[in-house]
């Protein structure tokens, strides 16, 4: 059924092309605007670009989930998805996947930007760095897709949801941030585990909420 | 479970026991207590917001309800039992579609939901049945109200589900829907399945359900086999807005 699911996700967003197109599009302006608007010596670029990028990538996240939901909001399609014999879980967890896919497109554009503005390349530790793009993109939207799923039934949740995402994910962008700026850095693993611990804290805390609460958070 | 009613035997297939729902502390359903045997088409009726299509969705798990229990052939009906929704088919008053899908896309999805991965050979039969042969390949959202609904038929057709929940299914609908709608219903009794319907139409109600019920003020007041009597009694309720109490005082 989550293969069912995930074709189907695949399907209607590039059917419409909404959600990546404009994650893609914003988070490159972003970013541009970012590197234009602060002038910052080369040598303190490495200590600010983590932190450029993980915001970059959390507004991006927050843009993309509001699309995503909108395919089931209108005509009210999220009923045929509730009323019929699925493990709303595995709803979850698809909207999750491909928020997670989309995030790491996204994600390489913005890399691509970073080495064509300054010439600064994330793969002194390759596997360390995507291993933490991995989590920490699954980290975000677990988050973002549980919160959209609680703010689904109201007329507001355009709003609610970044005002609940913003706050919320704070620390996780705090920890990537630091974790990416230790990778840079060139730092030992264990220099960087706490930081590192704490998104994977996330990553199962809101994954078991929103696998054992979805059932309740898309009640109508 | 059987019920025993004189010498006939019937299988009880959805037992509601006194359920409530509020919401925003007000009750939409007060202890509702309902036993609909298989075989039953069941017309639900009742003034705006008495509370028959939150009845509706609860069956279907769409709403949590804040008391009391729900079985379907004695198995509990939760949101977290999602196998035994295979055996519900709930069809409300929104679309209830993909917008950005064709019919043909929908009903596949639906399919596929369903775990039956029909060939498209039989998506394309339950499209021409519906009346929608030449519009199959087009999206939705431009799609009526009445080519919406008779979506919806496509789709009541080609689920083999057990308890039909249908919620005013003739919104929109023309002349030529409403026939082939009431043809499906017909084959269907002859086959003796269940199926539930809110609707307002009295006369369609009479002729075609076998069980008539009526929700007033959260509670079921109302609650008989179809009779050309029960006539003028659900034109007072529904249409003159003569309160049940005056009613069981005449």
């Amino acid at each position: 059924m989550l293969i069912t699911l995930l074709i189907h996700e695949f399907k209607i967003n590039f059917r419409t092309k909404e959600a990546l197109f404009s994650m893609l599009s914003f988070g490159i302006v972003l970013m541009v605007s970012f590197v234009l608007s602060f002038q910052i010596s080369e040598n303190k670029i490495l200590f600010f670009l983590p932190g450029f990028f993980w915001i970059t990538v959390l507004f991006v996240s927050v843009l993309g989930i509001n699309r995503m939901f909108s395919h089931e909001l209108s005509f009210c399609a999220i009923t045929l998805l509730t009323s019929g014999p699925v493990n709303r879980g595995l709803i979850f967890f698809s909207k999750t996947i491909i928020g997670t896919v989309y995030l790491v497109v996204v994600e390489i554009a913005l890399l691509g930007c970073i080495w064509f503005f300054f010439h600064i390349s994330f793969f002194n530790q390759v596997y360390l760095f995507f291993g933490l793009l991995l989590i920490g993109n699954f980290s975000i939207m677990v988050t973002s897709v549980f919160i959209s799923g609680l703010t689904l039934s109201s007329k507001m949740s355009n709003v609610l949801v970044p005002l609940l995402v913003f706050p919320l994910l704070s620390p996780v962008i705090i920890s990537l941030t630091k974790s990416t700026l230790g990778i840079l850095q060139n730092s030992p693993f264990s220099e960087i585990q706490v930081w590192v611990l704490l998104v994977l804290t996330y990553f199962v805390l809101f994954t078991l909420l929103g696998y054992g609460l979805f059932d309740y958070l898309t009640e109508e | 479970m059987k019920l025993h009613l004189g010498k006939t035997k019937f299988k009880i297939m959805l037992k509601i026991e006194n359920l409530s729902k509020y919401y925003y502390h007000k009750p939409v359903l007060k202890n509702v207590t309902l036993k609909i045997r298989k075989g039953d088409v069941v017309a639900v009726m009742g003034k705006n917001g008495a509370g028959k299509s939150t009845l509706l969705k609860i069956v279907s798990s769409l709403v949590i309800p804040n008391k009391g229990t729900l079985q379907l052939n004695s198995e509990d009906i939760t949101p977290h039992n999602y196998k035994i929704r295979k055996d519900l088919l709930y069809m409300g008053h929104e679309p209830g579609f993909y917008s950005a899908y064709t019919c043909v896309e929908n009903l596949l999805f639906c399919s596929n939901l369903y775990n039956l991965n029909q060939p498209i050979s039989v998506i394309n039969k339950v499209l021409d049945q519906a009346g929608l042969k030449f519009m199959k390949n087009k999206p939705i959202r431009f799609f009526s109200q009445g080519m919406l609904q008779r979506l919806k038929i496509a789709a009541v057709n080609l689920i083999p589900w057990k308890l039909l929940l249908f919620d005013e299914p003739f919104n929109g609908l023309d002349g030529e829907g409403k026939q082939i709608f009431n043809s499906m219903i017909s084959n269907w009794k002859s086959l003796g399945k269940t199926m539930i319907f809110v609707s307002h139409k009295i006369d369609w109600v009479l002729n075609t359900c076998s069980r008539v019920i009526v929700l007033d003020n959260s509670s079921i007041v109302i609650d008989k086999p179809t009779s050309i009597e029960l006539e003028s009694v659900l034109e007072n309720i529904l249409y003159k807005m003569v309160p049940i109490k005056v009613l069981n005082k005449c």
